[in-house]
């Protein structure tokens, strides 16, 4: 945890809970176990009867044989996948865009919470907290669309500006630039969903103690200090989490505006593993194979999350589970 | 009550802190709202202009020719009506039911909580796909039906952990001491100390679940196949046809005739369709807005 | 340090035994009943052929052997699979499903599939309908439907009661060669549209008219007078109807349409799509690359010059289809030239071309495969009558049928009949005429090949100028080497290992050559200094192995 005062909250065992006789205790929460029950339902139902898909990745998957009838073949689709020319480039491209996005992605919403929040403009903050989130609904065609219409080399607005301002002569590269995919699709990303995931840190922000920000005040804190010291470690167990969620989703990078936005100019890092998989797939049906590559990054994705979780557990006490 | 304590000590800084603070959200304000400004423009300006470069600050070829062409595919209010039911349902399920998987995950020597927690952990990982959830659904009778698209998915793990997370912060312990003394059951301790508690948790919920069901579109398009149960973003989908698909047709190089008209007509509806899908769930916002207001976190303390 | 909850065993092991159990019964209770459906080989056969000894009525008595009102004898229902198509509306109000009903009895029920996703989930569990018509399905689903019997084997049943398709299948032995799947056998019905305006050309060559007089220049005949052409019109730009952001010359690079590929057959160097791009083409039934060929490096020295010299926009990378299609149809004009299908009845658009270059050897433009679409009518074996059901496909085809309602559309609106002939009607108002009353075109089979179109059909718009029709045959027609394109190869003529070789070599190729030649035309890289290492890399990628697979494969189609 971090110095100053400890948010009143925080779990602390109590001793009238102590380790009893099993028995006992199952008498005595039998009520939650029945809470637990319908998203325990819903779960066997929806996600574990038909976890033996993911048998698909390890046999050469024929519909009329099903996926338990279809033939084994072990690792053969794995060692297909790393034996590729493409594969270290995909590997390559896949974790710098997602690493790059997952640090943008992670602050800037936070900034914008904590920024909204200590607002001195209240009508201007609540206004700009509805626009802010606003992008989140564009749909990624469209968004797409807007990125190249904005950028277009010849005909977009930012070429006009630009010009104007004297500042670049001649058509604006951006969009042809390998350099500057990451970097477009990174901070168009920000500029999405930044309002959007500002949203569970504002109504986190809402459960502070308005009397601790009176004691500090009264001691003569600055606004950035108690910003510093009393909004920040609040939030900071929502931060940890979300932070341990996103690293479980890193290579799940988003396969549908990476497709849009590939062109002839920036393919040398713009394919990542699932455009390439996409595109395999268009020429011939590739069950198997789309399911063992899912499955390896579902693999990274779990190890990745159960390491940042452990490491969070030994700094700080929260963590997943 | 707050003004007259102000200003006491450090205000320089203060101030140099609200200046930076507004111009920082007065750049973001102008940087979100031009792009969006720019939909709006483009969604009333011919697509010939707006891919020519000619719109930018007013709109060009001024027509209502977009929505006009929305408007008249009649099997859009169908749409409407369809996602608005099955928004609220789904909703109203996928809050209940996180706040009472939440609630008992949140207390601290719950027996086996840490292997219920990975059994739901491990499924953000690894699932079956689409074929084997398509025949467990189609065992369980539920194609074509809307139960199926309000049901599948408005329970995450995602939301799970967050309520969970919010749980453990905000619902101080003394409370449980409290009830427990008082003898109250957890069902009792869940409808009156948990729920009051967690209003701004439920808003967050209502506002990820309602938007997720609300733009969702995948698990209508697989399981549905009777138009009369159709959704929104479906119709819409089925309007705009991504262009991906409109290529692999016209390899086939015949009818391209109709396929341009196609694309002209998709390229000129893309941004109308944006507005009018969104516009009735961009609404929901303001009115959760409320439960994020400081202070009332206070009230229920003292007490 | 918080002290973990010790295992406590007996509830640990009593959730993991839980878990586990439920798991494995949904997988065993789930799994099986996809290796359920009994694998019966065609096993309509029986109910179709007549024993010797008593004609018996196929479908168990419900369907005429003949005629075509009615097909049935009492009235019956087939549900009907069909994709969506946007431009063609809501394919459930059209007229010609009542047209079909009323006329032959039978009544169907559409199931419109709006995405691929959908079909392919079809296939893979295995839910069909009675039939199906457009789906275009992966090659490799129909083959393992068929070879799990979930499709009616058609061989045994074309020459009585498809007499249409049984014809054409004789008089065009390699069609019948496409149709077949792994084992010689046919299980669907192709759409076959031999319209050589259509199928022997791709591409148009437009010049704006307009601008090309307010220039005062003639039509450009060589590739040096298009570049004056262009030279000209960003001089200008600004000044007439030319806007100041004109761009002199809009391709969408790299695309099957509107590409740059007719640049470089105008320098002699003519390749065709073929799963893929590629560069390749056929030689004399050989499967050659044009990667080596030095006018290719003229070709693309050529267009790298006219980038360079600000005659093409960067747009011509950055641009998407939707956006190819605005500014194709932009109204002012916004480009000098381009190529596309037809004109979009923008009035400016002149066709020229093919491009003399200059270098002595013969200028093309792009052709298209005759070929067929596949799986285009498939009858599924748990249709209770399927003899009606390709009696119905046969009627389709047929010109005494439905064939010319189904595939061009109305008389009056669509075609007028002219003595025997149906003279199609040039440019028709699709938005005026309501969708109800659209043809369905290639959503469907149809049959018109040659006999067909020369006995049949006319066209008014092949007399009439500046249309495609007119233009394919009086300035394309002898510059189109329908001789030199590859003919789309089946998957069955590949392994399953070999299918999985190509599809990778084939992504991994495309993609670099798509890369290179783009640096090369922006500048970024310099094509003397990689033009001679270009086919040692293409090489290490498998494009060699992946031109050796498919000269394997068209050889075997061959014999």
């Amino acid at each position: 945890m971090t110095t100053g005062t400890i948010p009143s909250g925080t779990n602390r065992p109590s001793k009238l809970k102590q380790r009893g006789h099993l028995g006992s205790r199952l008498r005595k929460f039998w009520p939650l176990y029945l809470f637990l029950l319908p998203a325990l339902i819903y779960l066997a139902l929806f996600h574990y009867a038909p976890m033996y898909g993911v048998l698909m990745a390890f046999k050469s998957f024929k519909p009329i044989k099903g996926i338990l009838g279809s033939d084994w073949v072990g690792l053969y689709n794995f060692a297909r996948f790393f034996r590729m020319d493409m594969f270290r480039t995909l590997i390559v491209n896949t974790l710098t865009l997602s690493i790059y996005a997952l640090a943008a992605g992670f602050i800037f919403p936070i900034l914008l919470a904590l920024l909204i929040n200590t607002c001195v403009l209240r009508r201007f903050s609540r206004v700009l907290q509805t626009i802010t989130y606003l992008p989140h609904f564009i749909s990624m065609v469209v968004m797409v669309g807007i990125i190249n219409l904005l950028f277009s080399p010849s005909l977009g607005m930012f070429t006009h500006l630009l010009n104007a301002l004297g500042i670049i002569e001649g058509p604006l590269t951006l969009l042809l630039s390998a350099k500057a995919f990451n970097d477009l699709y990174v901070w168009s990303g920000v500029w999405q969903s930044m309002g959007w995931g500002s949203i569970i840190y504002l109504a986190a922000l809402s459960g502070v103690d308005p009397a601790l920000h009176e004691a500090a005040m009264l001691d003569g804190a600055s606004k950035f200090q108690r910003v510093r010291h009393i909004d920040i470690p609040w939030i900071m167990p929502t931060m940890v989490i979300l932070l341990i969620l996103s690293c479980g989703n890193l290579m799940n990078v988003g396969f549908e505006k990476v497709f849009l936005m590939q062109n002839a100019m920036n393919l040398g890092v713009s394919e990542i593993i699932s455009t390439y998989v996409y595109k395999m797939g268009i020429l011939n049906a590739q069950y198997s194979f789309s399911a063992a590559v899912g499955l390896f990054n579902s693999v990274i994705n779990m190890a990745l999350l159960l390491s940042v979780n452990a490491l969070s557990k030994k700094l700080g006490d929260t963590g997943l589970m | 009550m707050k003004k007259n304590r102000t200003r006491i000590g450090s205000s320089g800084t203060d101030v140099l802190y609200d200046a930076v603070n507004t111009t920082l959200l007065v750049l973001v304000f102008i940087v979100i709202a031009y792009p969006l400004y720019f939909l709006i423009l483009a969604s009333f300006s011919d697509p010939s202009d707006v891919t020519a470069g000619r719109v930018w600050l007013f709109p060009k070829g001024v027509t209502l020719n977009s929505y006009q062409k929305v408007l008249e595919f009649t099997i859009l209010w169908v749409g409407y009506r369809n996602t608005a039911i099955y928004t609220l349902l789904s909703t109203a399920i996928g809050v209940t039911v996180t706040m009472l998987t939440a609630y008992p995950l949140s207390i601290p020597n719950l027996p086996g909580k840490r292997w219920i927690m990975l059994l739901f952990v491990f499924t953000m990982f690894f699932n079956g796909g689409l074929v084997p959830t398509y025949i467990t659904v189609q065992a369980l009778k539920l194609t074509n039906t809307p139960t199926i698209v309000i049901i599948l998915g408005c329970f995450s793990v995602y939301n799970l952990i967050i309520t969970r997370t919010f749980l453990q912060r905000s619902i101080p312990q003394d409370m449980y001491e409290a009830a427990e003394i008082d003898g109250a059951g957890y069902g009792r301790r869940f409808l009156n100390i948990v729920l009051p508690l967690s209003k701004p948790i439920l808003a967050v919920l209502v506002i990820y679940i309602a938007v997720w069901q609300w733009n969702s579109y995948f698990t209508a398009l697989v399981y549905l196949s009777d138009r009369k149960l159709i959704t929104l973003q479906l119709v819409l989908r089925e309007i705009l046809t991504s262009q991906q698909q409109l290529m692999q047709q016209l390899q086939d190089g015949a009818m391209d005739q109709d396929m341009e008209k196609a694309t002209k007509l998709a390229e000129s509806i893309k941004y109308a369709i944006v507005i009018v899908s969104s516009l009735p769930i961009m609404c929901l916002y303001p009115f959760m807005q409320k439960y994020f207001a400081k202070g009332l976190f206070i009230g229920a303390m003292k007490g | 340090m918080k002290k973990r909850d010790q295992a406590r065993p007996r509830l640990l092991a009593l959730m993991v035994i839980t878990v586990l159990l439920v798991a494995l019964l949904a997988g065993c209770v789930s799994g099986p009943a996809t290796t359920q459906k009994p694998t019966t080989t065609g096993g309509t056969t029986a109910t179709a052929t007549t024993t010797a000894s008593k004609p018996v009525l196929p479908d168990g008595g419900v369907t005429n052997p003949t005629g075509y009102e009615p097909i049935v004898n009492q009235p019956i229902t087939l549900t009907a699979a069909i994709i969506y198509g946007a431009h063609m509306g809501d394919f459930t109000k059209y007229e010609i499903w009542k047209n079909i009903e009323t006329k032959t009895g039978i009544k169907l029920e559409l199931n419109i599939l709006a995405d691929r996703e959908k079909v392919n989930l079809m296939f893979a569990s295995r839910d069909f309908p009675d039939i199906a018509f457009r789906l275009d399905p992966q090659n490799t689903s129909v083959m393992d439907a068929a070879e799990a019997g979930d499709l009616v084997q058609l061989d045994p049943l074309l020459e009585q009661y498809a007499p249409i398709w049984n014809e054409f299948f004789q008089e065009n032995p390699l069609m019948a060669k496409y149709v077949q799947v792994r084992d010689g056998k046919i299980y669907s019905l192709p759409y076959v549209e031999w319209l050589e305006w259509n199928t022997n050309l791709r591409d148009q060559w437009f010049i704006n008219g307009d601008w090309l007089n307010e220039l005062n220049l003639p039509e450009p005949k060589t590739t040096a007078d298009f570049k004056d052409y262009l030279i000209k019109v960003k001089e200008n730009a600004g000044k007439g109807s030319i806007p100041a952001n004109a761009i002199p010359f809009y391709i969408l690079y790299n695309s099957y349409i509107g590409g740059q590929f007719d640049v470089y057959a105008s320098f002699g160097v003519y390749m065709c799509q073929t799963n893929g791009q590629n560069y390749l083409y056929m030689d004399n039934g050989k499967i050659k690359s044009q990667v080596a060929n030095p006018n290719l490096k003229e070709a693309i020295k050529y267009l790298a010059d006219l980038y360079q010299s600000g005659l093409m926009a960067p747009e011509i990378f950055t641009d998407d289809w939707g956006a190819y299609v605005s500014k194709i149809t932009s109204e002012p004009a916004i480009t000098g030239s381009l190529g596309t299908h037809n004109n979009n009845g923008k009035t400016w658009w002149k066709a020229i071309g093919p491009l003399d270059s200059g270098n002595n050897r013969p200028s093309y433009i792009r052709a298209q495969s005759k070929g067929v679409r596949l799986n285009a009518f498939m009858i599924f074996k748990d249709n209770k009558y399927p003899v009606a059901s390709l009696r119905l496909a046969n009627m389709l085809s047929d010109p005494e049928g439905l064939l010319f309602e189904e595939f061009l559309g109305y008389e009056g609106i669509h075609y007028n009949k002219v003595g025997d002939k149906y003279e199609r009607v040039a440019m028709v108002d699709t938005t005026k005429q309501g969708e109800n009353l659209k043809p369905l075109g290639n959503y469907t089979i149809a049959l018109i090949d040659d006999n067909i179109v020369s006995k049949f059909l006319s066209f008014p718009a092949t007399k009439t100028k500046d249309t495609r029709e007119y233009d394919y045959l009086n300035r394309y027609k002898s510059h189109v080497p329908t001789e030199m394109q590859i003919p789309s190869i089946p998957d069955t003529y590949f392994t399953s290992q070999e299918n999985e070789l190509i599809a990778q070599y084939a992504t991994d190729c495309d993609a670099f050559l798509k890369k290179t030649v783009a640096t090369w035309i922006t500048g970024d890289a310099d094509i003397e200094l990689e033009w001679d290492g270009l086919l040692a890399k293409l090489n290490k990628m498998g494009y060699q192995d992946y031109i050796n697979l498919m000269q394997k494969g068209y050889n075997k189609l061959m014999e």
